[in-house]
């Protein structure tokens, strides 16, 4: 975490997404039941936001106070690839179509493929090898879940 | 008595609670040594799978797991520099050197055995100090349990990410998060945005899993082509003599890690922190430079690390208030078995409590002999490449997540988490404290609630308590010290001293 600790690209954009998430979710404590009873529900979910928007301002504060560096600034496209990166765009919506595959396909189709599309794309050793991983997982999988655990699978 | 030891001893006696405890001590020294896997995240996964268990068979399982995985992360630490969990991050300092000078075999026993002797000492200090402390939580009031759980939140956020600022807001969205659904006292909906499906609350299981698994698995996708160094490991088992020389230290580091420990929100990492940094100062002649392959360097952080996990059950099993997230995940698990951890837990169960004692006590010793066998099929387990470890993890959050409701949208849930983790984890914001949110944040709610109500509402009323009472004016005073010691006043004053008590 060290070389992301303080001048991280893109950490004022996040500091600000956060701020406007803060608010909302202090808009939503608020609507609870506006300002009533202190041992009302919407007062302890009131102060937690407004502490997360405390906190958040005074980080947004330190960062924009915090002087530039002397080097030049590199352009926008070199200063974010090391946080999002296609790659990580790509198998987080892998991820998500996983899930999703999963409410249709069912779990072993959803599974095998997500998979082996992840051991091929992530490993690099081959189609016929991911396969086989595929394969040796989804015995271990079985064996460990449905005659172990005992779980219901999705 | 015998009642007592009959509930410690019954993971023992039991065939199938003592093959519990072996598989998971095996399975968390392995978890814990590949890089990837923490204890948090096999933990946190592993509750999904075991709510459908009898209480025993699933605690046994998870202490199993915790006992190894603390340990096992030394072995990635020693034998790569990789240190396989947070908790051994101190370890390396030594362990590697020591490799690289071709003692890794020697390392790793003396490091399994202080492990072991540094796991004693903490559950002795459970078995000990736990009914006392239960004792007096009994006289606690609700302000009492919300200065504690703030307590908690405070240290966990102040020492766990460097910025105290980032350590708070990480709690507080862990305590709204724990907040959404109908409210306890009221049945009023609380942060739903208007969505029937968010009635029910938001499962802390989806949130850990997404905060330790989903989000720790996309961070290690920016460094997926690491190629590990294999070292040569030769006879561990190390002689007496040797274990007798770094006995005295072990001790030390011990009680060290069994404080950091019970303390609400500190874990084994800051523990190990510690422990090198006083074996650094206080040992005179080390065997090597600190740093250079010193066992001392070693010796001093396995003992602690180990040992926090006796000293973070105490606050765990008489307050209710994690001392570490890993304890996090067990007041999860035992919420998910109809229990509430707290003062009430050893009046209403006290076998749970010797039942927990006698696990630890036997996961511990099964620690000595796994840790020191096996070592060539560990090498190779432990070089695991990322590209095949990734999916797998992706693939068990998503079923763990899954089975405990039998819902897709605590699984969306969790890969939002996930997500949201990652860019947290990326910007300095660590996971502990969201969730130790999570947990702690009802408690808070509630805690406050019935604050305020036995102050009849009145504000004045509800601030001299918090002076008033002996209990409540120790908490406050730590509470207010605390924050102090966040500022920067309290270095002015220090600084002060410092310079007043220097000429002289």
């Amino acid at each position: 975490m060290n070389e992301f600790q303080s001048r991280v690209p893109g950490a004022i954009p996040f500091y600000v997404v956060l701020l406007a998430s803060s608010c909302v979710l202090l808009w939503e404590a608020w609507r609870i039941e506006g300002f009533g009873a202190l041992s009302g529900p919407g007062t302890f979910p009131m102060i937690a936001a407004a502490v997360m928007v405390l906190c958040i301002l005074s980080l947004l504060v330190r960062a924009f106070a915090r002087p530039r560096g002397t080097e030049e600034k590199p352009p926008l496209t070199e200063r974010f690839p090391k946080i999002v990166t296609l790659p990580m765009i790509g198998y987080v919506l892998l991820c998500a179509a996983y899930v999703l595959a999963l409410e249709i396909a069912g779990f072993w189709i959803a599974s095998a493929v997500f998979l082996c599309v992840s051991f091929a794309v992530l490993h690099q050793k081959g189609l016929l090898k991911a396969a086989i991983a595929t394969a040796a997982s989804l015995v271990f999988v079985y064996i460990v879940f449905r005659f172990i655990f005992q779980i219901y699978l999705p | 008595m015998p009642e007592t030891l009959s509930y410690f001893l019954m993971s023992w006696l039991d065939p199938s609670l003592l093959l519990i405890v072996a598989v998971g001590t095996f399975a968390g020294v392995y978890a814990g040594a590949i890089p990837g896997i923490s204890v948090t995240m096999a933990v946190s996964v592993l509750i999904s799978f075991t709510f459908s268990w009898d209480v025993n068979a699933a605690l046994a399982m998870m202490v199993g797991v915790y006992c190894g995985g603390v340990y096992g992360g030394s072995r990635t630490a020693i034998l790569l520099n990789i240190p396989g969990t947070p908790a051994a991050v101190a370890t390396a300092f030594d362990g590697y050197p020591l490799a690289k000078l071709g003692e890794a075999g020697k390392a790793i026993g003396i490091s399994t055995v202080v492990s072991v002797i540094g796991g004693y000492i903490g559950i002795a200090i459970l078995a000990v100090g736990a009914p006392m402390v239960s004792g007096i939580a009994l006289q606690f009031a609700p302000r009492d349990f919300l200065l504690l759980a703030m307590i908690g939140l405070l240290l966990v956020g102040g020492l766990s990410g460097g910025s105290l600022a980032k350590g708070i807001f990480a709690a507080a969205l862990g305590v709204l998060i724990g907040l959404v659904g109908l409210d306890n006292l009221t049945a009023q909906p609380r942060l739903t945005f208007g969505s029937v499906s968010m009635l029910g609350g938001i499962s802390y299981i989806a949130a850990m899993i997404g905060f330790f698994g989903v989000a720790e698995a996309l961070y290690q996708l920016r460094d997926l082509h690491i190629d590990p160094i294999k070292q040569q490991v030769s006879k561990i088992v190390p002689a007496w003599k040797e274990v007798r020389k770094y006995l005295p230290l072990s001790i030390r580091s011990s009680a060290i890690g069994v404080i950091i420990g019970a303390l609400p929100g500190a874990g084994g990492d800051i523990a190990a922190l510690i422990a090198y940094d006083q074996a650094k100062r206080t040992v005179k002649n080390p065997s090597r430079p600190f740093g250079k392959g010193a066992y001392e360097g070693l010796v001093a952080p396995e003992s602690a690390n180990n040992a926090v996990i006796g000293g973070a059950f105490v606050p765990m099993l008489t307050l209710g208030i994690p001392g570490d997230a890993v304890t996090a995940l067990f007041i999860g698990a035992l919420f998910i078995h109809g229990l509430r951890p707290g003062p009430m837990l050893m009046v209403d169960t006290p076998h749970l409590f010797w039942f927990i004692v006698g696990a630890l006590v036997l996961a511990n010793s099964l620690l000595l002999i796994i840790g020191l066998t096996g070592v060539r099929i560990f090498t190779r387990i432990m070089t695991m490449p990322r590209g095949l470890l990734i999916p797998l993890v992706i693939l068990l959050s998503v079923v763990g997540t899954y089975t405990i409701q039998n819902s897709f949208t605590d699984v969306y849930w969790m890969l939002a988490f996930g997500v949201l983790g990652y860019f947290m984890k990326v910007y300095g914001f660590e996971p502990g404290p969201v969730i130790l949110g999570v947990i702690l944040g009802p408690l808070m709610d509630v805690s406050f609630r019935r604050a305020i109500l036995s102050s009849r509402g009145d504000l004045m009323d509800f601030f001299t308590s918090f002076f008033v009472n002996p209990i409540s004016l120790v908490l406050t005073i730590a509470f207010l010290l605390l924050i102090l010691n966040q500022t920067p006043l309290w270095g002015r004053i220090f600084n002060r001293r410092k310079a007043t008590a220097g000429p002289g």
